[in-house]
């Protein structure tokens, strides 16, 4: 009889402690799932800043142009575009391979400013303000031009590439 | 006769009771094993509930959700702020005055108290209908009390008096300071940026 009551107080206490446990990790795993913090940016100081570091770079890199060294701006690309953005610039970068030369055409890109909207793991998404200026054999001053680009970004072996750039 | 009926009935409750003796009194080392399976079931179940507490405690606790989570409210708040500060209506100038006002505090806030009843009459001579929408926005700097955002947006220009014109669409960048006041995010500062090269 003693042995009976003991076993199910043992088993009822088994069976709370399981719900319990069971309750616990349910609820913290719905609030990391549903946690803003799924998104790092500015969340991880260190890797925003790195990554707004290395798209500037990069962007700054594939959007200048000078007719004289062309390789540079095609290397740079090779280096630091993948996916659909690699395709476009390379069919920008025949259209001014052909017309560069003749108009004696240097572009230069300058950020003015830049800020992650998304980090998640691998995957990022960066809002960059950036002026880029023509200059062409008889101009007197550069055309300078504002843009606004949503800017998708995927790490590969450790380094942030530009996936797709999207003007606003 | 008795006796042998006798006999005979205990011998079949012996039988029975032989059928069933190690049930009812298992031997020591079962019953050691019982209490052993018994024990490890409370500790497996004791860790199990314990570790949920801890998980749950840490989820709820997080230092990097809190920040998250005001770094996400000052993406809303700066998006309204901003489209406000970029719509204005000119049959109710007033109103989109008390819309800047209410959405912005310090600098910002006192210069557009500055805004007199001249300026409103210019506002409302325009003619004009802007409605402003933000299509990007980043947080570039978070301080608990502090953020500076940059946000593109476009601007859509109606003429009241001619409504088959086209309407003009800008897009424009702009650069922004918010405070925290009283629990709420509001504009401190809007700026364009120029270009520069």
């Amino acid at each position: 009889m003693r042995g009976r009551i003991l076993r199910v107080i043992a088993a009822t206490v088994v069976v709370t402690l399981v719900v319990l446990g069971v309750a616990g990790w349910t609820r913290a795993i719905s609030l990391r799932h549903d946690s803003p913090a799924s998104n790092a940016a500015l969340v991880d100081a260190g890797r925003t800043e790195e990554l707004v570091t290395a798209i500037s770079q990069s962007l700054t890199q594939v959007l200048s142009y000078d007719y004289q060294d062309p390789g540079l701006t095609n290397a740079a690309a090779d280096r630091v575009l993948t996916g659909p953005a690699r395709d476009e610039h390379t069919t920008l970068f025949e259209e001014l391979r052909k017309k560069a030369p003749g108009q004696k055409l240097v572009l230069s890109a300058e950020i003015q400013a830049a800020g992650v909207v998304t980090l998640s793991g691998d995957r990022a998404t960066v809002l960059v303000f950036l002026d880029q200026s023509s200059l062409r054999a008889g101009d007197k001053e550069a055309t300078v031009s504002a843009a606004q680009l949503s800017v998708s970004a995927v790490r590969v072996d450790g380094a942030w590439k530009i996936s797709g750039l999207r003007p606003l | 006769m008795s006796g042998r009926r006798s006999k005979a009935g205990s011998g079949v409750s012996s039988a029975t009771m032989l059928r069933y003796l190690p049930a009812l009194s298992p031997p020591a080392r079962p019953r050691r094993r019982v209490l052993v399976s018994w024990t490890a079931a409370l500790l497996v179940a004791a860790a199990l509930a314990g570790s949920g507490g801890v998980a749950w405690w840490r989820a709820a606790h997080d230092e990097r959700a809190e920040t998250a989570g005001r770094r996400d409210a000052v993406v809303i708040a700066a998006t309204r702020a901003i489209e406000t500060m970029n719509t204005l209506d000119y049959r109710k100038v007033e109103d989109g005055l008390e819309a800047w006002s209410a959405t912005t505090t310090g600098t910002l806030h006192d210069q557009l108290q500055q805004v007199g009843k001249e300026d409103q009459a210019l506002l409302a001579q325009q003619k004009k209908v802007s409605t402003g929408k933000v299509v990007g926005l980043a947080v570039v700097d978070l301080g608990t009390t502090t953020a500076t955002v940059v946000a593109s947006v476009q601007v859509t220009v109606r003429d009241g008096v001619d409504a088959a014109a086209e309407p003009t669409v800008k897009r424009n960048r702009f650069t922004a300071d918010l405070v925290r006041v009283g629990g709420t995010w509001k504009l401190e500062s809007l700026q364009q940026v120029a270009v520069h090269l």
